[in-house]
């Protein structure tokens, strides 16, 4: 049970927090226990380092004697980075909340820390039930806590729409996992076959909104840094520690194009409006569309610790980014470590990130070059936008502040490099040239915009009606309708006044069918 | 004293004498759901056909009971099947406290399950029909509004019910000359195709299930979810008992392989119906078609563990039923017994715990991961893509469109603007849920939406109907993780049915 720790610590946090905020919501130490939780759980993480290998039954099935399966966790180096990352990623949340007095509170902190807590089981899920039960549960929890405070019919819709994507997502796996079984195979991280991985990277990025692209889906339902941060980058995490499993196995070489395509076309809309938008939280979802995409991509190319990689920059850089809103005087010397950090530069916090781009290079790459290059230029800009300024606080907020963001970066670096998941054993300085591809374009597009030469919004409004795949879903949503119009009609006929005859007619009609198809193929 | 007077006969002296007293409902269900628990646990507990010591008296319960020269014989193998019928019947009398339906419900609901009882006594076997067409015909009047015509849904239901009973004690009297000379292929093939005739009328498959959606529509929406549920369980385990008897039909590979694709078809074309649906009744009318499905495709798994998964199926349908039916006639209540989408825009912001009630039970019929009905779906996804992948991924199609209807109720429910409500109608009454009544208030300001949302929330439910609610919740929750704790009971069932059970 030692592997379940940190989870376990921050329920009970969670739930102490809860406790206390209902019957003493004036207290003033309830940041001082949540801090202390989140602490404690990044701390019990980093001790799980020692235990890589470690396997644990959730729910034992087996005594069923009809189910072969039980859900179980595992911690191996892939779900410890996942871990360590969703640790930090609360811990950070916590610290820099301290500046944010108006929109954080208990319950915020409480859903927080649930939030991370299931998001730390997913990312060690040990196979694909425990995967679907606890995506499962993160969904209904995100639409609980979203639920309670969005409040606006569009807005309450996006909720909707988001969830839906997420759990057709969800049942895609289950689909994988049963034509599994008709190939006498039971599905496993270990035993994959490409096809069906198909079934399972297509899963993630309905989950993730890139595989079709679903921009109009999209919105992101709250604007709060903290809590909106926590939910918006867990349920990628969960996801995503599933890409980085299956992505060693590839997909069929024949559909790689168009996947690719696809991929492609999400990571650079998402990058040119993540640049576009007006702040860093209007521009989140972007943000994370756009690296989920770059993580698809590197798992159909079969490129796992890109795969790692990126999911990382999408979580702690991302953190970085959205936590820092406040300006203090070590934020600049913070955000420029960051920037340095996200150049995919050898022994950069992101050089993994960089072997999508090495050998054997696709020319379809260059969509995912350009987009991250986009993206890094979006994360300059928003980066020196001025910040809010506190002022008449204690001394110590403005001290624990800055903390909460030099953990990120800290623990994003030494993920990185030290503790970098390289299986290859791929050597850094290997890595150079897409860095300097990446710098150099960003380099350019900051130059342009600083030049005032901007693309025409037009242009933008043109591409955004191709590219937000709304005509698609306009046209899914006429052919749901016509199926439906169809299907009722039949029912209408079968429960009308001649129901029981149009009945006997039809099973007539089957038969007919059956035998003289029997009678064909010589069945009958 | 013999085992039939004691599960049959007297269940149906109580269900009268509970008449007399319909008009106290906390007392009538209350005592219907201890009744049902008694015989529950009694049928668990107490031996057939051996002698028991109760103090200084001995007594032996029989297991035979003569009616006008047929016999109803409770042996001591089917008392598993015995206990669990009352103890389902016991969670509906529970529900039944929340949703409030007719006051003969409970009466009703316990001369159902004795007449069920009667169903597995009943020699010869075939006379089950029988049975089955007095339930049909006693469930009809008790469809209907007192003083009202019966509607088109209950009639069809008889109707077809009705057109079922002649093939099958047809089949009866052709068994007779099977059993008679079994190589006799011709009249095998006769009888199983009028016994195939009989029950597809009977067990609402595809296309004779319109009685389901337009019962589903018309009638109260605990009573609908009541028919839906048990009498699929009366004619499954008469089919399973024919199966079990004739070893013709057991061993007839054709009809195992019919009964899986109609299975699949029912799960496939009722999820469909159920994605496109407008009305919350019908929704559940058509997850009802997708649970017969699932009960065929169990029965045609009987080789590989089907007979458990028939059982197991029944686990996580009981709880998703009630929790659907009994959260449904909360909001049907609310909205004039009209549960049109139309109607009930934002109807989940004045019945938050009722419209997540009809949520859950929508998502635990499609099987999905932590709900109930998950494990055993599983199973049975697995051994139906062993033997045809098509009719598996069929299934899951099914389920998925199933999920598409809770999505879209759930946008329904909670997302759609919330239609004018009157502050002056919100009561709070001890043993009463209701909320919202009409007229003589003015309406509320939207800026007073939320302050109202909160009252709401925290008086919708008195406390008795807070812990049902919770209840079923939990035991969703539980039944879908923890089937290890409850599925070797399930195995003390299996001997109900002599051959598959072995």
């Amino acid at each position: 049970m030692l592997i379940l720790s940190p989870v376990i610590l921050l329920i009970l946090s969670a739930i102490v927090l809860t406790l206390l905020g209902v019957f003493r919501p004036k207290a003033n130490y309830l940041w001082l226990i949540a801090a202390a939780g989140s602490f404690l759980s990044w701390g019990l993480v980093w001790f799980l380092r020692t235990q890589i290998g470690a396997k644990e039954t959730l729910l034992n099935w087996g005594d069923t004697g009809v189910l072969d399966i039980s859900p179980e966790i595992l911690l191996d180096e892939i779900s410890w980075s996942f871990a360590l990352a969703l640790s930090t990623l609360i811990l950070a949340v916590i610290l820099t909340d301290v500046s944010r007095a108006g929109e954080a509170d208990w319950s915020s902190w409480a859903g927080s820390m649930a939030i991370a807590a299931l998001g730390i089981l997913a990312v060690m899920a040990g196979n694909f039930e425990t995967i679907l039960i606890l995506w499962v549960v993160i969904d209904f929890l995100d639409l609980i806590t979203l639920f309670l405070r969005v409040r606006g019919y569009e807005r309450q819709q996006g909720v909707i729409l988001y969830f839906s994507t997420s759990f057709l997502g969800t049942m895609l796996v289950l689909w994988a996992s049963v034509i599994s079984f008709s190939q006498n195979i039971h599905l496993t991280f270990e035993n994959i076959p490409p096809t069906l991985n198909l079934f399972i990277i297509a899963a993630v990025g309905l989950r993730l909104g890139v595989l079709p692209l679903q921009a109009p889906f999209m919105q992101d339902p709250t604007q709060q840094r903290g809590l909106g941060s926590v939910i918006k980058l867990v349920m990628p995490a969960a996801s995503l520690s599933i890409l980085v499993r299956v992505a060693d196995v590839g997909i069929p070489q024949i559909l790689k194009p168009y996947l690719l395509i696809l991929a492609g076309l999400a990571a650079l809309y998402g990058a040119i409006a993540w640049a576009r938008s007006k702040d860093e939280i209007r521009g989140r979802r972007f943000w994370i569309l756009s690296l989920a995409a770059i993580a698809i991509a590197s798992a159909i190319e079969g490129k796992q610790e890109a795969v790692l990689a990126w999911s990382l920059i999408l979580i702690l850089s991302g953190a970085l980014i959205f936590l820092a809103s406040v300006y203090t005087r070590s934020r600049l010397i913070i955000l420029i470590l960051g920037i340095i950090g996200l150049s995919t530069l050898p022994f950069s916090a992101s050089q993994m990130a960089s072997t999508l781009f090495l050998k054997p290079f696709n020319l379809l790459l260059i969509l995912f070059l350009i987009a991250y290059a986009i993206l890094y230029a979006g994360f300059i800009r928003h980066i020196f936008r001025k910040g809010e300024n506190i002022s008449g606080v204690e001394p110590w907020v403005i001290a624990v502040y800055p903390v909460g963001l030099i953990i990120l970066i800290i623990t994003h670096w030494l993920l990185g490099t030290i503790f970098s998941y390289n299986p290859s054993n791929l050597i850094p300085l290997q890595f150079l040239w897409p860095g300097l591809v990446i710098i150099s374009f960003s380099a350019t597009i900051t130059f342009f915009v600083n030049k005032n030469i901007e693309i025409p919004a037009f242009l933008f409004s043109g591409l955004e009606i191709i590219f937000s795949f709304d005509w698609f879903y306009t046209l899914l949503g006429r052919f749901y309708n016509f199926i439906g119009s169809i299907l009722r009609l039949i029912s209408g006929m079968l429960e009308g006044e001649g129901g029981i005859l149009w009945a006997i007619l039809l099973v007539t009609l089957i038969l007919t069918l059956v035998i003289q198809l029997g009678s064909t193929t010589g069945a009958i | 004293m013999n085992a039939p007077f004691i599960w049959i006969i007297l269940p149906i002296l109580i269900s009268i004498l509970l008449i007399i007293f319909r008009r106290h409902r906390g007392v009538i269900v209350f005592s219907g759901l201890a009744i049902c628990l008694l015989f529950a646990w009694s049928a668990w507990i107490v031996s057939f056909d051996q002698v028991i010591q109760l103090g200084t008296r001995t007594i032996k319960i029989g297991e035979t009971l003569s009616v006008f020269g047929r016999d109803f014989v409770l042996s001591e193998s089917e008392r598993p099947v015995i206990s669990l019928i009352y103890f389902i019947n016991a969670f509906w009398i529970l529900g039944a406290y929340y949703s409030k339906p007719t006051r003969l419900f409970v009466p009703y609901s316990i001369l159902v399950v004795a007449l069920l009882t009667a169903v597995i006594a009943v020699e010869p076997f075939l006379f089950a029909a029988v049975i089955l067409e007095l339930i049909v015909l006693l469930s009809v009047p008790l469809l209907a509004e007192p003083g009202q015509k019966s509607h088109k849904g209950a009639l069809r239901f008889l109707a077809f019910q009705t057109l079922a009973m002649p093939f099958i004690l047809f089949t009866s009297w052709m068994v007779t000359g099977v059993e008679a000379g079994p190589g006799d292929l011709e009249l095998l093939s006769r009888a199983a195709a009028l016994l195939g005739i009989g029950l597809t009328f009977s067990l609402a498959i595809f296309p004779f299930h319109s009685w389901i959606p337009m019962l589903a529509e018309e009638s109260p929406p605990y009573l609908a979810a009541y028919i839906f549920f048990v009498f699929p369980l009366g004619v499954s385990l008469f089919a399973l008992g024919l199966l079990d008897r004739f070893v013709w039909l057991r061993e007839s590979g054709i009809l195992i392989s019919i009964v899986q694709i109609l299975g699949g078809i029912m799960v496939f074309v009722g999820g469909f119906w159920a994605g496109v649906e407008r009305h919350l009744g019908r929704i559940l009318g058509f997850a009802a078609i997708m649970e017969i499905g699932y009960t065929l495709l169990s029965i045609s798994l009987i080789e590989k563990n089907g007979l458990l998964i028939y059982f197991w199926l029944f686990i996580p349908r009981l709880l998703a039923y009630v929790l659907w039916a009994m959260s449904l006639s909360k909001i049907n209540r609310d909205s004039n017994n009209n549960i049109n989408f139309g109607n009930i825009r934002g109807v989940g912001l004045q019945s938050p715990f009722s419209s997540i009630g009809v949520l859950i039970g929508n998502f635990t019929l499609a099987g999905i991961p932590f709900l109930a009905a998950f494990p055993g779906r599983l199973v049975i996804w697995e051994a139906l893509a062993k033997s045809s992948p098509i009719i598996a991924s069929g299934t899951i199609i099914g389920s998925i469109a199933l999920i598409v209807a809770g999505l879209r109720t759930l946008s329904v429910l909670f997302v759609s603007k919330p239609l004018p409500i009157k502050e002056n109608s919100l009561k709070i009454s001890p043993l009463s849920d209701s909320v919202i009544s009409e007229d003589k208030m003015p309406l509320l300001e939207t800026d007073s939406t939320d302050r109202l949302e909160k009252r709401i929330f925290l008086i919708e439910n008195n406390w008795v109907n807070s812990i049902i609610w919770g209840l079923f919740f939990l035991l969703i929750i539980y039944v879908g993780n923890f089937p290890q704790f409850y599925i070797r009971i399930l195995q003390n069932f299996l001997s109900v049915f002599e051959h598959f059970g072995q």
